[in-house]
């Protein structure tokens, strides 16, 4: 089972769901490039100005640990990233389970994502405002403790640390990536589990990826937010397991 | 330039144009475009008389028959008079020239023609 | 502290406030925000404060609203993907930036710190929120923010731009320029689609040449006066700057189509300038630079800076690969005109000359080339490449440049590349080159100096050429006129000569041979070598062929007659050094005096005996200083049916084989021909002994006691000479009593097979040799023509089919050989009734 995590945190937001998978599975978490303790210097501008290259990365990991048989477990763009690379390489995966996946977040013609492209955009400016908070650099004087900078790096290598800059890159391609089209490509099955009163994926979205998914289940979660795996580990496991 | 192999003269009302010596690719085209010039206006016969004639290759052959194409077409009457023997009867004859073209006789030919 | 001894008083007690603290009070007037919510965030508890702040009543807030809600868009983001997973994991949250949207819209700027409180079973149960006023300070951040922006984005322009300038000093062409700058506002200013345009001054248009689209620029080739905006923007040389569509399409709406087609809100169009910064006037635009950006934007003033540099950086750059294009253009072409010169040098022979040339023009100058001589009575024309421009109007072109002289390269016409130039030698128009250049590449005009360097070369190669012809045509004519003199016929001897040119034949050779007789009943045969090559060892053999023949007499013999040649050499120097050998044969008695003058010795085949050399009779060379000047000779008797073979060294001698061994296989060749009828045996033995490939001219005379006769003749491609040659032919006929009809037969058939020759084989070459031979046997006379011209099988029209009827006609056996060049054999038997 192969775990990714999605935008604005790190491998550890599995840490409630991992363990309960740990007897039936292989369970192989990581870190996308930027996130966690991945290697900056990995991080390539082209590579990674679109959802393709993070699915590389995926492909890359199955191909040098020779996995088989995975059960993809994608939480909101790594849903996405998962579909991706499915439909590249379909004969690795056995089965994904996509939480709060949306193919799109920017409304359209005949399509609801839930934002518009100026909240995408404040989104992008608040950004700064908040990394302002966790970069290595400013977290003292936002601390207010410029004299005790440890107190800085706790807080940048606590849970979810991310790379400002390619954080806000990863935001930008999260946030306004388009993979409609690739949709019906997939042709492994997927389990859409979707929370009550997301506000990143909302229901339509989840009806829509589920309309576009042939042989897709969609679950409704009785769990709210964005992250049942954080907020509702128990419920998110059950669901899981119940389908694979 | 010409006046070797070709001479123009008159019998009656009938042109004579008299060819001599050896008629072949250098010189004939030259003697077609000289006779073109100074025969088959004045609406008269034309007598091509070609006994002094002592060689007469392909090129020579397509001079006559070009010139008698244009008299035939104009209505001008014309006859060839070639001696009974000889390289240009034998030319003629190979490349097969109408009978009633050909004469052995000037005047009998001049008769004809006027 | 009160283990201190009590020295000091506990004040704790004195600083209590006066009254007592109302934790209720405190709770609703804190000078925060305070909120409880549940774990989903839905608010159960809020204070007056945050209420003052926000503007809203507690009834809108308390069990009815999350607090996710009363964020902005953006923020809502925020809140699911970092804040909500890190309260999970935490149970803590600190300082986290949110702006609250007010019960009016008004946004706060606030900052957010958060606990979760468990139940003593550990699942969360409640959240904690206080909420500051952060206005002040976010204002703080936010100017501290733009300054970090304004420094890193200018940091980055800076590093792009050196990145820029350094891949521009680096690009040596003008392709690469483009692609170094096509790169650059994407690095420096984060554009997104960018396209470079350049000038082509030669064809007055703007060429794509590069583009960040993965598929590279689209061809798109924009003529330098259209109303195009990249056009536009080349001609007045002015930075233009869309910041919106609509801006875009008050000046130039197709800009605005295309900004809509890429999805681009801001669009910049930079003209690639030389001159400094700053600098208008005469400043050249070489070209384009185009970029758009998705968002929409604006410039600074310091990035509208960077982005004149940029254009001014590259305008250099383009300056400089122009002129390194232009340098290293002229070296290859320099270095094409002098390996043309040396390649054409190689050729001798004008038409050779001529297809070399334009063979060399295409591919690497032209797509098409031809080269038209006035040479001869229909000219000459040797092309190349293809397809050539429309016949009608190159025609007019040439006929305009032969009767100019002046070449014509441009032309508005269809055919705007088709080039005509004049290739002149002396003055005189020869000919004219006519090029059409490839599409995409310079144009005739812009080569025009390349092109006038190439045609004065050529114009002269050529004339040279058409010079050696010349000299070559008048050597060879006086050679062949020389050798295929009244030869004697007689009952009593036939001579077979044979003269074959070096098959490289640069120029004529001095070889020749004779045979005349001297008195009725003696007969000299010679075969000699002049020194030297050319028209002057040509007529230097015609001198002395004829000063053999006037000094020859029936009493002097070989020795005095080399006595006197050797004085008449005194006076022509020319033919000093000459070699020869030299016999009289008495026709009455057979007796043979020959005589050598630092020859090969003659080679003489008795009947049932095997050949040898005659070595007696020698001593050096004409007018020789160091050789043996006293001239002595030998007797010999031919017995009937002997071969008295005379040669020159050409056949004997090859680089790769020794003289003596030469001698050998001459010896036994010729014996084993022993018995060849005497017509063709020394052609085969020329072929035999030297083949094809001979270096050197070979001349031989076979000298036999019989009847076998045979006529040569070598005539130009010139029809005025078939009269001649068949005042030739009639006269060897006759004086071997062929009879009247074969014999008008003959000169029909041999006439009209040479005009054939002239007219198809040597079409396009004034200068060919037209071989005829005739043999006669008791029964059969027998014509050979030969040409080495150049026949196409299609161009059998129906003139020369006439001719080719009445040689059918008037001949028992044609046929036709074409190897290189055509040989018609005809044959008739012979009438001896008549």
């Amino acid at each position: 089972m192969l775990l990714a995590h999605g935008y604005g945190c790190d491998q550890n937001m599995w840490r409630f769901v991992a363990p309960a998978f740990e007897e039936s599975h292989r369970v192989i978490r990581f870190d996308h490039v930027g996130a966690g303790k991945s290697d900056l210097r990995a991080y390539d501008d082209e590579r990674y100005s679109s959802l393709e290259g993070y699915a590389s990365d995926v492909l890359e990991i199955i191909h040098d640990l020779d996995l088989r048989d995975v059960d993809f477990v994608g939480h909101s763009v790594s849903a996405m990233v998962g579909v991706l690379a499915a439909i590249r390489e379909p004969d690795r995966f056995r089965k994904l389970v996509l939480i709060g996946p949306s193919p799109c977040y920017i409304d359209d013609v005949d399509y609801v994502g839930g934002f518009g492209r100026d909240d995408i955009e404040q989104m992008l400016v608040s950004l700064d405002s908040n990394y302002l908070g966790w970069s290595t650099a400013m977290a003292p004087v936002i601390m207010g403790n410029p004299e005790r900078p440890e107190l800085g790096e706790e807080l940048t290598n606590s849970f979810c640390a991310t790379d400002p800059v390619i954080a806000k890159k990863f935001a930008r391609v999260t946030f306004l990536s388009d993979n409609r089209p690739d949709l019906h490509k997939l042709r492994v099955p997927a389990l859409i589990l979707q929370c009550a009163d997301d506000v990143i994926a909302p229901a339509v979205v989840g009806d829509y990826v589920h309309d576009h998914l042939e042989g897709s289940t969609l679950v409704a979660m009785n769990a709210t937010g964005h992250c049942p795996n954080l907020s509702a580990p128990d419920e998110t496991v059950a669901a899981i397991k119940a389908y694979l | 330039m010409t006046e070797e192999w070709v001479t123009f003269a008159r019998l009656g009302r009938t042109e004579l144009v008299r060819l001599a010596g050896e008629i072949d690719l250098a010189n004939a085209p030259e003697i077609g475009r000289e006779i073109q010039r100074r025969t088959g206006h004045s609406g008269a016969g034309v007598l091509i008389d070609l006994t002094a004639v002592s060689f007469l290759d392909s090129a020579g052959v397509r001079l006559l028959d070009s010139l008698v194409g244009d008299l035939d077409r104009s209505g001008t009457p014309i006859r060839l008079v070639v001696g009974e023997t000889g390289a240009a009867r034998m030319t003629l004859q190979l490349c097969a020239f109408r009978d009633d073209l050909m004469s052995t006789d000037l005047d009998r030919a001049a008769n004809e023609v006027s | 502290m009160t283990e201190s001894g009590g020295d000091v008083p506990d004040v704790t007690q004195d600083l209590r406030v006066p009254w007592d603290e109302d934790p209720g009070d405190l709770y609703e007037h804190a000078p925060c925000g305070y909120l409880t919510t549940l774990p989903d965030g839905t608010i159960v508890r809020v204070n007056e404060t945050f209420l003052a702040w926000t503007g809203y009543d507690r009834a809108d807030l308390v069990g009815r609203r999350r607090f996710r809600d009363l964020l902005s868009p953006g923020d809502k983001i925020w809140y699911e993907t970092h804040y909500a997973p890190l309260l999970s994991m935490q149970g803590d949250v600190h300082e986290v930036a949110f702006d609250v949207v007010c019960a009016d819209g008004r946004r706060l700027s606030t900052l957010v710190n958060s606990v979760l409180g468990r139940d003593p079973g550990g699942s969360p149960r409640a959240v904690r929120t206080t909420i500051f006023d952060a206005t002040e300070r976010r204002g703080y951040e936010k100017e501290l923010l733009a300054a970090r922006h304004a420094a890193e984005s200018s940091e980055q322009r800076v590093r792009a731009l050196q990145q820029v300038v350094a891949d521009l000093a680096a690009a040596p062409t003008a392709t690469e320029v483009a692609e170094a700058v096509v790169r650059a506002p994407g690095l420096a200013f984060g554009a997104g689609h960018s396209s470079v345009w350049l000038v082509d001054p030669d064809r007055a248009q703007l060429n794509a040449v590069a583009s960040t689209d993965p598929g590279g620029p689209a061809p798109d080739d924009i003529p330098t006066s259209a109303t195009r905006p990249v056009a536009e923007v080349a001609r007045r040389g002015d930075l233009h700057v869309f910041a919106t569509r609509a801006e875009a399409e008050v000046e130039f709406p197709e800009l605005a189509a295309a900004m809509r087609r890429t999805g681009c809100r801001t669009a910049v169009l930079l003209p690639l300038t030389t001159g400094f910064a700053g600098e208008t006037i005469g400043a050249e635009v070489l070209g384009v630079l185009s970029f758009g950006f998705a968002e929409q934007r604006g410039l600074t003033d310091s990035e509208l800076r960077v982005v004149r540099l940029l254009g001014h950086q590259a305008g250099q750059a383009l300056d400089r690969a122009r002129l390194y294009d232009d340098a290293r253009r002229r070296e290859e072409r320099a270095i094409f005109l002098a390996g043309t010169t040396r390649a054409l040098e190689e050729i001798p022979r004008l038409m050779p000359r001529a297809h070399r040339l334009v063979e060399r023009i295409v591919p690497d100058v032209a797509e098409w080339a031809a080269v038209r001589l006035q040479v001869g009575p229909a000219g000459l024309l040797a092309e190349a490449g293809g397809p050539g421009p429309d016949p009608e109007r190159l025609a007019e072109r040439v006929a305009t440049v032969v009767a100019g002289g002046a070449p014509q390269l441009t032309d508005d016409g269809p055919d705007p590349d088709c080039a005509v130039l004049p290739l002149t030698a002396g003055g005189k128009v020869l000919g004219t080159l006519a090029l059409r250049m490839a599409p995409g590449r310079r144009t005739a005009a812009a080569e025009a100096q390349f092109l006038h360097d190439l045609a004065d070369r050529a114009g002269l190669a050529l004339e040279n050429a058409r010079l050696y012809e010349q000299e070559r045509a008048i050597a060879r004519t006086l050679q062949r006129s020389l050798l295929a003199g009244d030869l004697p016929t007689d009952p009593r001897f036939a001579v077979e000569t044979h003269y074959q040119a070096a098959a490289h034949d640069l120029e004529v050779g001095g070889d020749w041979y004779d045979a005349f007789l001297i008195t009725p009943d003696k007969l000299a045969v010679v075969v000699g070598d002049v020194v030297g090559r050319g028209i002057d060892a040509a007529t230097t053999m015609g001198q002395l062929r004829s000063a053999i023949r006037a000094l020859a007499s029936a009493e002097a013999g070989p020795a005095r007659l080399l006595e006197r040649l050797d004085r008449f050499v005194d006076r022509v120097e020319s033919a000093r050094m000459a070699t020869l050998a030299y016999c009289e044969i008495d026709l009455k008695s057979s007796e043979m005096t020959y005589a050598c003058a630092g020859h090969l010795p003659p080679l003489l085949a008795e009947p049932g005996d095997s050949p040898r050399y005659l070595l007696d009779g020698r001593s050096g060379a004409l007018g020789s200083r160091a050789g043996r000047t006293a001239r002595v000779e030998h007797r010999a008797q031919l017995p009937a049916g002997s071969r008295l073979l005379l040669y020159t060294d050409g056949l004997i001698e090859r680089r790769n084989r020794r003289i003596d061994k030469g001698f050998e296989v001459l010896a036994r060749t010729y014996a084993g021909r022993r018995d060849a009828p005497l017509p063709g045996l020394t052609a085969g033995l020329a072929e035999s002994l030297v083949g094809k490939e001979h270096a050197d001219d070979v001349c031989l005379l076979c000298l036999a006691l019989g009847t076998e006769e045979r006529m040569e003749r070598s005539i130009g491609a010139d029809p005025v000479q078939i009269a001649l040659l068949r005042k030739d032919l009639r006269g060897w006929l006759t004086s071997h009593q062929v009879d009247g009809e074969s014999t008008q037969a003959v000169l029909l058939a041999c006439s009209e097979a040479v005009a054939n020759a002239i007219e198809h084989g040597y079409r396009d070459d004034p200068f060919g040799i037209v071989d005829v031979t005739a043999t006669v046997t008791a029964d059969t006379v027998e014509v050979k023509v030969t040409d080495r011209g150049n026949w196409k099988a299609s161009e059998q029209d129906v003139a020369r089919g006439r001719g080719l009827q009445l040689i059918r006609q008037v001949m028992d056996q044609v046929t036709f050989d074409r190897a290189e060049g055509t040989t018609v054999t005809m044959r008739r038997t012979r009438r001896r009734a008549r």
